[in-house]
């Protein structure tokens, strides 16, 4: 090829690189997914926990159309390298996201990774798993003062209340 | 009338012209034992002066490169060293978390939480390990995880039930 300046600029360009080429990217997405539709909740570094969410979310997207569908067969048995998983595609996680319409996956971003590399890393898992949750409801903390005011507030109107209808009796 | 000493002009330059011919021929030159000197030559030799014996080196070129002209003041080093763009920059996504205390950046989840639903996924990951048996061997069915003294409900029965031998953690809720 032309060996251009714009070979070396690359404004503008959303498309990641990950590993030796497109081909050696597809093939890592595709491990990585396996994994992701076996332990339903994974580890990965950011970027290919970012690339491989949008993958995951199409193949479900495929598993909807059923088990008879040629196209949706073909798909799960080139993504999911352990064919042992192709029934549990089809049987568990389609009519798990039966109900929604789009987004089956969830990311959060993690502490970065112990090693020497200090990579950046995230947690990725689908929607439903049987796994303890990620991210608990927040609950507003008791012991704020704000909050003392308002529960002090609440038992003193109570108080009243009660008051009040022993003196109607 | 010159006559006489046109004819010995003539004779001269002939003769000096015979005595030119002779050196350029190298005709006059007699070779006999001679007296040979051993030493530096005093004479110069014209051909060695036109031969450049070394290549020109680096150092010959000097007066081109460049040079610092003053030094550096004190006060024109700390400005450059104390610039901010090389100083740590200060961050102020840092937050204590609600549920346990320990600090973490507001876009990434807290460390301490996320080792303990770490370690407890693996243990439940060992346990359906050790019920599948061997590897590639996932059954085509929902899994529910039930801890001590936990029944599954009707909707639950077509579920495979992993057991934990310990009591259900506050921050893993049934719902």
């Amino acid at each position: 090829m032309r060996l251009t300046i714009q070979m070396l600029i690359s404004h503008g360009r959303v498309a990641r690189k990950m590993g030796l080429g497109p081909e050696s990217r597809i093939n890592m997405l595709r491990n990585i997914l396996t994994g992701l539709v076996r332990h339903e909740r994974i580890e990965t570094t950011r970027g290919r926990a970012d690339e491989v969410r949008f993958y995951a979310e199409k193949l479900i997207d495929y598993a909807k159309k059923g088990d008879t569908d040629e196209k949706a067969m073909k798909m799960a048995n080139f993504w999911l390298t352990e064919k042992d998983l192709i029934p549990k595609l089809f049987k568990v996680l389609a009519p798990r996201f039966e109900t929604q319409p789009k987004a089956y996956t969830r990311m959060a971003r993690i502490p970065n990774r112990e090693n020497l590399d200090k990579a950046a890393m995230a947690v990725l898992e689908y929607k439903g798993n049987p796994f303890p949750p990620l991210q608990t409801a927040k609950r507003d903390n008791d012991l704020t003062l704000i909050n003392q005011l308002l529960k002090g507030y609440r038992e003193q109107r109570a108080q009243q209340a009660a008051a009040k209808r022993q003196d109607v009796l | 009338m010159n006559s006489s000493g046109f004819v010995c002009f003539l004779r001269r330059s002939l003769l000096q012209l015979e005595c030119r011919i002779i050196q350029a021929t190298g005709l006059d030159r007699q070779f006999a034992p001679a007296l040979a000197v051993h030493g530096p030559s005093i004479l110069p030799h014209p051909h060695d002066e036109q031969e450049v014996t070394s290549e020109p080196s680096f150092l010959d070129n000097v007066f081109w490169m460049a040079a610092p002209k003053k030094r550096r003041t004190i006060e024109i080093n700390r400005t450059r060293r104390r610039d901010p763009s090389f100083m740590l920059k200060v961050k102020t996504n840092i937050e204590p978390c609600v549920e346990c205390g320990h600090l973490k950046q507001k876009h990434i989840l807290c460390g301490f939480c996320y080792e303990k639903i770490r370690k407890e996924t693996a243990l439940i990951r060992g346990q359906i390990k050790a019920m599948e048996g061997r590897p590639l061997n996932t059954p085509a069915q929902e899994t529910l995880v039930l801890y001590d003294s936990e029944s599954p409900w009707e909707s639950d029965k077509d579920k495979r039930i992993v057991e934990r031998n310990r009591k259900r953690p506050s921050w893993f809720s049934i719902y």
